[in-house]
Order: C-alpha cells, then sequence, then structure tokens
C-alpha cells in the first residue's frame, strides 16, 4: 500500500488531500476546520483529519508532496524584488522575512509538523500540480490541459497535453504577464477583497455595459494565437502593494471603491461605473481564456479539455469556452484554485511512486469529513432546541423547503472546493423574489447584486435551462441560461441576465440533495431548488456537524437538518 | 491583570475622544472577540462531552455576536473599512481543559475591567450609544467568567487547586507576554538589517537582476512559449 | 532531527541557485539567512496574545 498526502499551504487555500494506491480518497481544505476564511496557514488539521479519516498512521507515509517549488519561488520574488530597486524599500524586508523566515521552511515545517522523515516530503511544480487535480480527476484520455492563476513559481498560465499517466507541458505564460493579477487587480480596485472578490466582480460585470474597452485592453492586450501581455504600470505584480493596482490604473478607469460601501446600481448610480469597468473585464477575460483555449486545441491533439488554476473559477468564461474553443467536452476540477494543488500533488507524488493513479472521472465533490448526527442531537439538545431524529432527513428537507421555508442541510462527507453541492447547504424555494431578499440581508448579509444558484436534478434541468455541459455543471463550474427567465419559477436564482450557475444533481453525484428534490417536486411541482453555501458572511463553508448548529443559532433559518436529525428552534 | 486594568483605565479617556477612535477601538475588540470566538470553537470541537461542547459553543456565539455588534458600531461611526480577520491561538489543545479553563476565567475578568474603563470613558464623553454596546457585552462576560470559574473548580476538584491553576496559568501568560517581546525586538532588528542590505547590496544587485530578466524576455519571442 | 532538516533545505536552496546560474546571488541570500536567524524567535509565537483587547 503507498500513502501519499498531498499538500497546499501559504499564499491562498491551504489544504490537503490522501492518496492511498493511486485513488483519492479524501482532500480537505484547511478553513474547514480551522474557521479562518481562506486560511493559507500550514493544513496541519487538514492533514490530520485526512489521515484519521483513512485510518492511517502519519508514520505509514511514503511521501507528502507540496504544490509548489518553494526554491523557485523565492528565486523569484527575490530576482523580481532586486530588480525593482529603488522601488521596494518599504517591503523589502517583510518580503524577505516571508520568504526566507517561513515560506523556504515549508518542507521541513510540514515534516516537522506531521512526525515524518523530512526525506519523504518532496515537491512539484505549482502548474504541474494544477494540471494534474484536473487531467487525473477528470476521466478523459487524452486531454489538453490549461492552467490559469496569478502565479505559481514563475509560470502564470500553461498549456499540457495529458496522455496516459504523462503530462507534458506545450507552452507557457510567465510572470508578470497573467491574467490572475490582472482580474485580481480590478477586483481590488472595485472594493472587493483579493481571492474571495473576484465572484463579486464577475457577478457585477452582468449589471454594466461595455463601454471601456479600450481603457481595460491597455492593461492586458491579446498579442495573437493566445498570447497576451499585461502593462505592469497598471497591475501591482510584485506584490509591493497591498492594493494590486497601482495609481495609474486609478488615473485609468477611476477612483477606487471604498469598501464596504452599500452598492447601489440603479440607473444613473455612481456605482454603474464600476459594473461597466466590470463587464470590460470580463469581457476582456473571456476573450484571453478562449484564445487560450483555441491555441490548445490547436496545439494538442485531443478534443477534451480540462481547466485548472483559480482564474477557471470563472464560471461565465467556463461557459464560453465550452461552446466556443472547438473542444467536445470541458471539465474544471471543483477545487480549481490553489487548493485543488493538494490533490495534483498527491496524485503525481503516487505516479512518481510507480502507482497506476485511478483514472474514473471524479463522480462527486464530496471528498471531505462526514457529520456525527447523533453528536448533533445530543449537543442541540443540550443548547436547548428541539431536535428529534426522522426516517429521512433528506425528504424533510425537500417537503419543508416546497412550504417555503430556509433549511440547512447537512448531508454526507463536506463539500471539495469552494460551492456548497448538497453536502452543506442552505436550502430555499428558488421561485419567489422575496426569498433571495430575505437570504441576502438575514442570513448572508452579502452584497444584493450578488445571485444565488439553483440545483435541479439532472433528468430535469434541460426543461428550465439551456446550455448545460453535464462535466461542468456537476460541480457548479459554468453557468447556464433559463429558458423561461420571466416565469416566475427562478425569481431567486436567476442572474440579471437570465443565466444561472446551475447545479445537475444525481444519485451518484449528491445522493440526499437528489432526495430532497424528489421530495419537493412531489409536494409542490418545483424541479429546482436555490442552494447556495451554508456559511456565515466572512466564515468558511461549515464541515461539522457543530458548525452547522453554530450557523443556526446565529442565523434565522427555520430548519437544521443533519442526516436524520431535524433540529428546529423552540417556539 | 492589574497593570493592563491601569494600562487600560488610562488610555480609555484618550480612546473614547473622537469618533474615529473610538471606531478604531472597537474595531480592535471585534478582531480580540473574534478570535476568542475561534479559540472558544476549537474547544467545542476538541470536547467529547455534548454538555462541555455546548457551552464552549454557546460561548464562541457570545463573542461572534460582540465582534458584530462592535463592527456595526465601528461602521457607524467611520467610513474606514478594517475587514482583517482575527487570527488565534489553540489553547484548548496547548494547555489542556484545566488550564484552559483557568486561562479563559482570567482573561474574561482582565476583559471585563479593560471593557468597563471604556465604557465609564464613553459615558463620560457622552457617547451613550458605544457605551451602551460594550454594556450588553460586559453582561455576557461577567457570566463566561463565572462559567469558567465554576468548572474549572469542578474540573480541579477543590477552590485551592483552582486558584493554583489560575496562578500558573498567570505565569505562562507572563512568559508568553516576554516571549512576544523578544519576537517583536527580533523582527525589529531583522528589519533594521533588511534594509541596510537593501540600501548596501542590492544597488549593484540590481543592475545584474535586471539584465537577467531582460535575458529572460529576450529569450522567448512571444509571451506564450 | 530538525536541525539536519533544515542543513537539507539548505542544501537545496543554494544547489538550486548555484545550477540556474545565479550564483552572484548567493552572498545576499546567504547574509539574508543569517539575518533571518533572528526570526527563529518568532516561530510559532502568535503577534498578540490570545483573548487580549489589543490597548494601543
Amino acid at each position: 500500500m503507498s500513502v501519499v498526502l498531498g499538500v497546499s499551504a501559504l499564499y491562498h487555500d491551504a489544504a490537503a488531500a490522501l492518496v492511498v494506491d493511486g485513488r483519492l480518497i479524501v482532500a480537505l481544505q484547511e478553513e474547514r476546520l480551522s474557521r479562518i476564511k481562506n486560511d493559507a496557514s500550514l493544513p496541519l488539521r487538514a492533514a490530520r483529519a485526512c489521515l484519521r479519516f483513512a485510518g492511517i498512521e502519519a508514520g505509514a507515509i511514503d511521501r507528502v508532496v507540496f504544490y509548489e517549488n518553494p526554491f523557485a519561488k523565492l528565486e523569484r520574488v527575490l530576482v523580481g524584488r532586486i530588480a525593482a530597486f529603488p522601488s521596494g524599500f518599504g517591503s523589502f524586508g517583510a518580503a524577505m522575512a516571508s520568504q526566507l523566515g517561513d515560506k523556504l521552511w515549508v518542507l521541513d515545517r510540514i515534516a516537522e509538523g506531521l512526525g515524518v522523515d523530512r526525506a519523504r516530503v518532496t515537491f512539484v511544480s505549482h502548474h504541474d500540480a494544477h494540471a494534474a487535480s484536473a487531467y487525473l480527476t477528470s476521466g478523459f484520455e487524452p486531454a489538453a490541459i490549461l492552467t490559469l492563476d496569478g502565479v505559481g513559481e514563475a509560470t502564470t498560465t500553461a498549456i499540457y497535453e495529458g496522455r496516459g499517466a504523462t503530462l507534458t507541458r506545450r507552452s507557457s505564460v510567465e510572470h508578470p504577464h497573467s491574467l490572475g493579477l490582472f482580474y485580481a487587480a480590478f477586483t481590488a480596485w472595485a472594493g472587493f477583497s483579493v481571492n474571495d472578490g473576484e465572484q463579486k466582480l464577475m457577478g457585477l460585470a452582468a449589471y454594466g455595459k461595455d463601454t471601456r474597452r479600450a481603457e481595460v485592453k491597455r492593461v492586458l492586450r491579446l498579442e495573437g494565437d493566445g498570447a497576451f501581455t499585461i502593462d505592469p504600470r497598471y497591475v501591482e505584480t510584485m506584490g509591493a502593494s497591498e492594493l494590486g493596482f497601482t495609481p495609474l490604473l486609478e488615473k485609468l478607469v477611476g477612483p477606487r471603491r471604498t469598501p464596504g460601501k452599500p452598492w447601489r446600481l440603479g440607473a444613473g448610480e455612481a456605482d454603474r461605473v464600476f459594473a461597466d469597468v466590470a463587464r470590460g473585464v470580463q469581457n476582456a477575460l473571456e476573450d484571453a481564456v478562449l484564445a487560450l483555449a483555441r491555441r490548445a486545441r490547436r496545439e494538442v491533439d485531443a478534443v477534451d479539455l480540462c481547466l485548472a488554476g483559480g482564474v477557471a473559477l470563472n464560471a461565465v468564461a467556463n461557459a464560453r469556452v465550452a461552446v466556443e474553443s472547438g473542444f467536445e467536452r470541458v471539465f474544471v476540477h471543483p477545487a480549481a484554485g490553489d487548493a485543488g494543488g493538494a490533490v495534483g500533488a498527491a496524485l503525481l507524488g503516487a505516479i512518481e511512486l510507480g502507482d497506476a493513479v485511478d483514472r474514473t472521472p471524479l463522480a462527486s465533490a464530496a471528498l471531505g469529513v462526514p457529520a456525527d448526527p447523533s453528536r448533533a442531537l445530543a449537543v442541540a439538545q443540550e443548547l436547548g432546541l428541539i431536535a428529534e431524529r426522522v426516517d429521512d432527513g433528506a425528504a424533510h428537507a425537500g417537503l419543508a423547503v416546497a412550504a417555503g421555508e430556509i433549511v440547512a442541510f447537512v448531508s454526507g462527507r463536506s463539500e471539495w472546493g469552494p460551492r456548497a453541492l448538497g453536502q452543506r447547504s442552505l436550502l430555499a424555494p428558488a421561485g419567489p423574489q422575496e426569498m433571495r431578499h430575505r437570504i441576502h440581508r438575514a442570513v448572508k448579509e452579502r452584497e444584493p447584486f450578488r445571485p444565488f444558484a439553483p440545483a435541479s436534478r439532472a433528468s430535469r434541468a434541460a426543461a428550465s435551462f439551456e446550455g448545460i455541459h453535464p462535466t461542468m455543471t456537476r460541480f457548479m463550474t459554468t453557468v447556464a441560461r433559463a429558458r423561461q427567465p420571466d416565469d416566475g419559477a427562478l425569481g431567486a436564482v436567476l442572474h440579471v441576465d437570465g443565466t444561472a450557475r446551475l447545479q445537475t444533481v444525481d444519485g451518484t453525484s449528491a445522493p440526499a440533495l437528489d432526495r430532497v428534490l424528489v421530495a419537493m417536486e412531489a409536494a409542490c411541482g418545483a424541479t429546482s431548488i436555490l442552494n447556495t453555501s451554508l456559511n456565515a458572511v466572512g466564515e468558511p463553508l461549515c464541515a461539522t456537524e457543530l458548525d452547522a448548529i453554530a450557523f443556526f443559532t446565529e442565523r434565522p433559518v427555520d430548519l437544521l437538518v443533519i442526516e436524520d436529525v431535524v433540529i428546529r428552534r423552540p417556539r | 491583570m492589574l497593570g493592563h486594568t491601569l494600562v487600560a483605565a488610562a488610555w480609555a479617556p484618550i480612546h473614547a475622544r473622537s469618533a474615529q477612535r473610538v471606531a478604531a477601538t472597537f474595531t480592535r475588540f471585534a478582531l480580540a472577540e473574534e478570535g476568542s470566538a475561534l479559540t472558544m470553537r476549537w474547544a467545542a470541537a476538541q470536547s467529547e462531552d455534548p454538555a462541555r461542547a455546548a457551552l464552549y459553543l454557546r460561548h464562541a456565539t457570545d463573542e461572534r455576536r460582540h465582534a458584530r455588534a462592535l463592527r456595526a458600531r465601528a461602521r457607524e461611526l467611520s467610513a474606514a473599512h478594517d475587514d482583517t480577520h482575527a487570527d488565534a491561538e489553540d489553547l484548548f489543545a496547548m494547555l489542556g481543559e484545566r488550564r484552559f479553563l483557568a486561562f479563559v476565567t482570567l482573561a474574561e475578568r482582565r476583559g471585563l475591567s479593560e471593557l468597563s474603563a471604556h465604557r465609564r470613558a464613553l459615558s463620560r464623553c457622552g457617547d451613550d450609544r458605544s457605551a451602551s454596546v460594550l454594556e450588553a457585552i460586559l453582561i455576557d462576560e461577567a457570566r463566561h467568567a463565572s462559567y469558567a470559574r465554576e468548572l474549572l473548580e469542578i474540573h480541579c476538584g477543590s477552590a485551592r487547586s483552582a486558584r493554583i491553576a489560575l496562578v500558573l496559568v498567570a505565569l505562562w501568560e507572563a512568559r508568553g507576554s516576554i516571549r512576544r517581546g523578544s519576537a517583536a525586538m527580533g523582527r525589529g532588528l531583522y528589519a533594521l538589517l533588511t534594509g541596510l542590505l537593501f540600501i548596501v547590496l542590492v544597488p549593484p544587485l540590481s543592475i545584474y537582476a535586471r539584465w537577467l530578466q531582460r535575458r529572460a524576455i529576450a529569450t522567448k519571442a512571444q509571451p506564450l512559449r | 532531527m530538525r536541525a539536519l532538516g533544515r542543513l537539507r533545505t539548505v542544501g537545496a536552496l543554494f544547489r538550486h541557485f548555484a545550477r540556474r546560474e545565479k550564483l552572484v546571488l548567493l552572498p545576499l541570500l546567504a547574509v539574508l539567512l543569517l539575518a533571518g536567524a533572528l526570526l527563529l524567535a518568532t516561530t510559532g509565537v502568535a503577534k498578540v496574545a490570545p483573548f487580549v483587547y489589543t490597548l494601543f
């Protein structure tokens, strides 16, 4: 038996993933256990939880594989900082402290933290880890692979060919030319947090008009045949400023938006400027990603495409790639950001040890830890909540949603990746607009322009939506368009442009959510449900039963279902 | 703890002087509350007994409510936005339950005296709204200190053992403060050293580094290679 | 054991820079690493004490 633990950490979304005899067994993001959103610190909690779940001691680990080359990373940062002299004086010390005092020693800290021999801790290159995470879990054979992110060691974009268990890099783009940093710059400019706010910029874009292309083109230029350049005068690429963009960007498109200010997107409102720029940025990103995908189609003799890297979380761009790139199928790893690197690293480590990696397509993102309904029952009762066991928690939840209630739903193992896919979901009726407002205001406290997402059974979805790509909608990595956006059945889940980040559900991908949908449809005829993540503002997705109970005690939702335990507030 | 109380009493009037200062203070307090909430959540997760887990979870929920109230008041007072997230130490794992309870007892008592000083200062300045936010928090903090002390005594088996545990944890905290102080000095010295290096060694190397970068660009006909 | 592991990392670091023709940068790197010994005192120490309302 060979045991390989993959680790991603130190920049965004630390995670651990365990591969045993070439098979992915469990994967967890550190934030789910630490309860610190986007926790980037060494994922020792996640790693130990993975080992506990698999019943494996740390001493049995054959390899721990880190998702990045810390030496190459240091090289880029050091050379870049030195070359930038005299600028960067104020942040040179902090940057070197970060690299030489912390990040450089990550392999040692992993060994010490887990009690593993240092000689067994290795690394792979960042984009190789991304590519492996997508290709080796896609079930495609062969495939082109496109990885896009802020920056790894020095690569920001890469095209690979995947054939058998071999990944071959065909072409790449190096720092500072980065689609991730480009998008992040405008995310920060619009007043959102980087690495968290990109989805918000994407949502905002639908409210804008395409009137700012010329300005955006000065920042991101397409050079033909997939190549692109970023003008570093506008985008902060050295990490010298926390902002992510330079004063010149504000001269170009206008002053940045104050973070946290309430949004007003009515006609003539000042926030329209931000929506228009977001539109321009989103369009530019889509064009760039599409050009790269088309290049990949030409470079690699394969009809299927895999996407990974943080930029691959842009569901709207993915929808265009699926239709316009010339590939037959597209797969996006559900944890396409840095967390996914842990899976890729682990699988590459298994290959290096000579294991035959399981190439079965990833059927479900439920790769985390299960909740404990007995403990939930006991703790809920201690807190004075009304808790009881029922025969079928999923059916109970479906009936509650059919009756107009908001249900916090916990079932099975927690999700891998940023999307709630029915394992740790907040469920509500998809029709009434009022439901959307209620969840925005009272539960999620988030910007009102951000849409919620629907889940439908795979067999039902085509009646309400068009442009469904099952390899992607299974993990909510693309958007689909409503056939009848005005009929009221989807009022709470459609974006202003009639699209939705749809999840298609079946008995394999999310069996409990499938039963919820069956029960709901039988009760009220609705075939779509509002499915948003089970977490409060500023918190990561719930993982354990305690997280869900804590959420329930703080937020005005009607019902909490944890497997076969149903919990309500006393009247 | 006396030191903290005295310092709080000295600084509170200064912090209460303007809306901006109150907002900044409340944001810092919110971070402390969020850190405490994390610590209590971790304690709940590691407590096998459901009653104990529920107690810690309730405590964590209180702290999060405090943090929300403090941030909300800070937003009312100032447009400046701070979305820094708290960090915390897993004290339950570090100390074990007995010393953890002793720590919580001491910490909540300390919080009571500090927040009381601030509440008094705010009332004296006429900012009753801000004072009432702290007033509501103080009620919970008193309850937290009380239950933690009771649990500690149950855990220790006697009031005397509980007092010993409190003293030992107070010493541990003092040692931690010294370590934090020396770590801060180490960071300061490092910043000075690297600043000097930047001025002395980096300028000649920057020419070489730029040459390296130019060479890297020249070897690639276009960005995508 | 911990020191051995760290030496392994230092060795890998120097080999990386030597291989990539960045030898000229090695002296600066060496000085930065030595200065970094000051940071060893900060490893694992949280900057702010837990449960403390920072007074300043």
